[in-house]
């Protein structure tokens, strides 16, 4: 016996073991893709499995392009423990004032939960939407709808759908139940096939039908208040936040393998794992209004043998327009309300000298014109679905999509000495574009920073005044927050300052530092997605956080523990996650800071172990997660891929024309082309996705206009990258031509799409399949196509496998184990 | 006698009707219900008139909950009503799509003995009612007065899973239409 039933509280859940009998058993749910078309009795496991046991893990992102990435951090943790702890609960539904959320709100964190149910394999435990059912009709038991295809919905003497005495007639159960109770709110000491069963002849005597955990079936169990997480259907302003026992012991009979006994080598340990806001994780969640209206959960999946599903990706959506309370976030009273970013904190008043940027909302991406812009991940050119990029500008599943290289439209001086033709423009040191195509250019010498907009106004608005209080002086670093927010650091008065969109001028931070630390050289900035502002003292060897309500932190100083760490700090970034990096110019190293305070450092002098870094001059990152260091001691630039791998992407040799001297800022686009300036060669390189390197710019700027000492460099939404002339104190613009993405079918990928004609992956063109190495159908005939060394007679028949027949008891060189027929078809090991 | 009603992942009713009784009827009617809070019962609807006039409801559980209403301009409700009819929103037929669907699923697992799956939850269920008058005076006017349902699950999955089943693809065309209606920033009016 284990004593594990535990009832949530009002506030969350408070872990009381419960004694629950001297044998307490259970019932479980139901599993993706089993029905008519793959099988009823199939069990679906996690990303990841294949038959072997251990701990399973699996990682979940959210996406990096995704809305909300903040928001849904806390819940997405939570859900992910809560998944992990697997605490077969009662009570978890609270309702109304028992919660904190409002009226009206829908609770993120619990439909979340429920989403990562169905990524993991689970079904509904009820017909719910899927079964074109209305109503409380959509509460039955999961079931087909038998050989009548009808469905039949009888709910008993008790009148409450989904009970164990529902009348369903030929409707074939799928839900898997215990075979001695049929009470969806115990849980079993052992979960696994001598314990639950699919078939209704198991079920206790007097019971019709299984059972499922719909909220009415709890109050008749007297258990209220308690729902699976499954059961689909929620209203607003209630919470879920913990898993019954149905829900726990779904999971654990995927768990016990594909032997479904417990306690066998196939078992396995469900272990979800945080990936961060990255690309590439096994499961991702994100808001994408293309994909859901509210919320749902896209998996592909394949069969591991018998009648065992692996998931193979999935995909969590949330629609933005639905009224989400975020966990952590603050209830809002007004029913109809958003989510609202974090708040910024309101600096006290000071004088606003000079006119004010005015960002407004960034333009919407359009799919078809072959640029892939914000929220797309390709563009071939047109809006049609089945060629690889489909009609909202997303690749599609089994193909691969790649950028080719862009090609200079144009070059053009756009700002010169003459600044805005009253203030000049002496020494440009930094550049950022805000989201209306804006550009900023900070004059070092001339201490001033200008917006040029893209009609070619040029206005001055921050110069050596700075606040009317604290000077600005030698400005060096420009960076925009989410809000509109410019912040601009000067590297001679060891401060910054934030000019806010209404154009309000405040100092943020200043020589003192954190008032412990000094700050000396605000050499570089950088913002991350939670608003806090990060600033470098190049001089004084750290690196501070200050938080929108003006916290001021240092967050690693040249030794930490007494380790030689950080030696003129000269270039920032931050990933979505909230890592900051940070580029050492004389201890030749970039350090990670996770915002937990863990410190790695990611590349050191050696380079990628062939090729050295010598004086890391700058850093950029892309939508990837890939982090790009420019070396200005080694000519040349390295690509850390987000599991640490270090490529270098450029060296001396440049284009193998022209040659590579120098580089002095680095920046990275949405399509993941890299721009690198060399201020000695007086050049500017693209690097495409694919690794191809072109100049896009050299001394001779425009043909008309010098270029003179390339600094900054910056990349906008529109393919046009902006370079700094340090000497030649002027600005240009580069204009691109991209082609279309190509996109081409991916034959090995399990799916068949385009002029495929088949696809079993890897196993393509081997005796094991009937699909050729290059997705074409092998030719009818003999084969050894069900992959079973122990049958004979196997056939190809265009394209299907037809398997041969096997002996009870033979042995099977592919596994040991003895042939078993399973379903007509010779399985090995079951 | 068991309660038994008929499977219904999609449903089409086609029937003529006196356009008299119509006169007042919305010419379009569309609704958007998301599976996971189907206990709500109801979802976003829309409604369009045949002078152009657009209400739009959305529930408690989305933003901006409410009744909005919006004038479209006659060339846009002439657009409106063209795109309906050459997505043949009128003459889809479910069981014939469905049969589509699942011939292009046999289509593609052809040939593979370990056949990729493809799963997507909760779907929610979109419904258009179409309502055009045979009334030469009343300018939405339609040669053969059409009063036709449709009501679909799932599909935003469906149609980019099955590429190549067409009426699938007017469908979506057409619901993506009167989605883009309910997020014009003319809407007012809030309830």
């Amino acid at each position: 016996m284990r004593n594990r039933l535990v009832r949530a509280s009002l506030v969350g859940w408070i872990a009381l073991a419960m004694a629950v009998g001297p044998e307490r058993l259970a019932h479980a749910g139901a599993f993706i893709f089993a029905g008519n078309t793959n099988g009823i009795d199939v069990v679906t496991h996690p990303v990841g499995y294949g038959g072997s046991g251990g701990l399973l893990n699996v990682e979940v992102c959210i996406a990096p392009t995704s809305p909300y990435a903040a928001e849904m951090e806390p819940a997405l943790l939570s859900a992910i423990e809560t998944w992990n702890a697997r605490i077969p609960t009662t009570g978890n539904l609270l309702l109304g004032s028992n919660n904190d959320i409002s009226s009206g709100q829908v609770d993120f964190e619990s439909v979340l939960l429920h989403e990562i149910g169905h990524c993991v394999g689970l079904a509904h435990a009820n017909l719910a939407s899927e079964s074109g059912l209305s109503g409380a009709d959509r509460n039955y038991t999961k079931s087909t709808s038998g050989a009548d295809g009808s469905y039949g919905l009888d709910s008993g003497a008790d009148g409450l759908r989904g009970s164990s005495d529902d009348l369903r007639g030929d409707d074939t159960n799928l839900h898997w139940f215990h075979i001695q109770t049929n009470d969806p709110f115990d849980i079993a000491a052992i979960v696994d096939s001598s314990t639950y069963s699919r078939n209704l002849a198991d079920l206790p005597p007097g019971d019709t039908y299984a059972a499922n955990a719909d909220r009415s079936v709890s109050s008749l169990l007297g258990v209220p208040n308690s729902e699976a997480v499954m059961q689909q259907g929620t209203y607003s302003n209630e919470t879920q936040r913990e898993l019954v026992p149905d829900d726990v012991a779904t999971v654990e009979y995927a768990m016990a393998g594909v032997d479904e006994a417990a306690g066998t080598g196939d078992d396995y340990t469900l272990n979800l794992l945080y990936g961060g806001v990255a690309s590439g994780c096994g499961l991702t969640v994100q808001f994408d209004n293309t994909r859901t209206g509210f919320a749902n959960c896209q998996v592909s999946g394949i069969f591991i043998g018998g009648g065992h599903v692996a998931i193979t990706s999935g995909t969590m959506n949330f629609n933005t327009n639905a009224n989400w309370y975020f966990t952590g976030a603050t209830p809002t009273p007004t029913p109809g309300g958003s989510p609202t970013p974090t708040p910024t904190a309101t600096p006290s008043p000071t004088p606003t000298p000079t006119p004010s940027p005015t960002p407004t909302p960034s333009p919407t991406p359009v799919c078809g014109n072959s640029s892939v812009e914000a929220g797309e991940t390709c563009d071939d050119g047109n809006a049609t679905p089945g060629d690889g990029c489909d009609s909202l500008c997303q690749e599609e599943p089994g193909w691969n999509c790649e950028q080719a290289s862009c090609a200079v439209s144009g070059i053009a001086e756009i700002m010169d000495e003459t600044g805005d033709g009253i203030s000049a423009l002496d020494g440009p040191m930094a550049l950022a574009v805000d989201a209306s195509g804006n550009l900023f250019v900070a004059g070092m010498f001339s201490a001033a920073v200008f917006r040029v907009t893209p009609e070619g106004e040029i206005t001055k608005i921050i110069d050596s005044e700075g606040d009317g209080v604290s000077s600005l002086g030698w400005p060096t670093a420009l960076v925009f927050d989410a809000s509109g927010n410019l912040f601009v650091g000067g590297s001679a008065t060891s401060n910054v300052f934030r000019i806010t969109p209404g154009g309000t001028i405040t100092e943020v931070i200043d020589a003192s530092g954190d008032g412990i630390s000094p700050l000396d050289s605000a050499r570089a900035l950088a913002v991350d997605a939670s608003g806090n502002l990060f600033v470098v003292g190049f001089d004084s060897d750290n690196v501070f956080r200050v938080t929108p309500d003006g916290t001021i932190t240092e967050i690693v100083d040249r030794f930490t523990d007494g380790n030689y760490l950080l030696d003129g700090p000269r270039s920032l970034v931050t990933d979505a996650a909230g890592n900051v990096f940070v580029a050492g110019d004389f201890s030749e190293n970039v350090l990670r800071i996770e915002p937990g305070g863990a410190i790695t450092e990611i590349i050191n002098g050696d380079g990628d172990g062939v090729s050295a870094l010598l004086g890391p001059a700058d850093l950029a990152i892309d939508a990837a997660g890939n982090v790009f260091v420019a070396g200005m001691g080694t000519d040349n630039a390295f690509r850390i891929a987000p599991d640490g791998a270090i490529t270098e992407i450029i060296d001396a040799s440049g284009d193998g024309v022209s040659t590579f001297d120098s580089p002095w800022s680095i920046a990275a686009d949405a399509t993941g082309h890299v721009f690198i300036s060399g201020q000695h060669s007086d050049n500017v390189f693209s690097i495409a996705p694919d690794g191809t390197i072109r100049e896009i710019l050299d001394a001779s700027g425009d043909g008309v206009s010098a270029m003179d000492f390339p600094r900054a460099i910056a990349a906008d939404a529109s393919g046009r990258v902006f370079v700094v002339g340090f000497f030649s104190d002027n600005v240009f613009r580069i204009d691109q031509d991209c082609p279309p993405t190509s996109c081409s079918e991916v034959c090995g990928d399990q799916l068949v799409v385009g002029s495929e004609s088949c696809d079993d992956g890897a196993a393509n063109g081997s005796g094991a399949s009937c699909c050729a190495a290059d997705c074409s159908l092998k030719p009818d005939g003999p084969s050894s196509c069900d992959g079973n060394s122990c049958t004979a007679g196997d056939t190809c028949t265009a394209g299907v496998c037809s398997p041969g027949s096997c002996s009870v008891g033979m042995v099977c060189a592919g596994c040991g184990f003895a042939c078993a027929q399973t379903q007509g078809a010779c399985g090995c090991g079951f | 006698m068991s309660n038994r009603i008929a499977v219904l992942l999609s449903l089409v009713v086609v029937a003529t009707t006196p356009v008299e009784a119509l006169a007042r009827q919305p010419v379009i009617e569309f609704e958007e219900v998301p599976g996971e809070v189907y206990r709500v019962s109801s979802g976003t609807e829309l409604r369009v008139y045949d002078d152009g006039f657009v209400e739009v409801t959305r529930p408690p559980y989305m933003k901006s909950a409410g009744r909005h209403t919006l004038q479209l301009p006659e060339q846009e409700l002439d657009g409106l009503i063209s795109a309906l009819r050459e997505a043949d929103v009128a003459t889809f037929d479910p069981v014939a799509v469905r049969a589509a669907r699942e011939a292009s699923s046999m289509r593609r697992e052809r040939g593979t003995t370990r056949n990729p799956l493809s799963f997507s939850s909760d779907p929610e269920i979109v419904r258009i009612r179409l309502r055009l008058p045979a009334d030469a005076s009343n300018r939405v006017a339609h040669s053969d007065p059409i009063d036709a349902s449709i009501q679909w699950a799932g599909l935003r999955h469906d149609r980019r899973v099955f590429p190549d089943v067409e009426p699938l693809q007017k469908l979506g065309v057409a619901v993506d239409r009167l989605r883009a209606l309910l997020d014009r920033p003319a809407l007012g009016g809030r309830d």
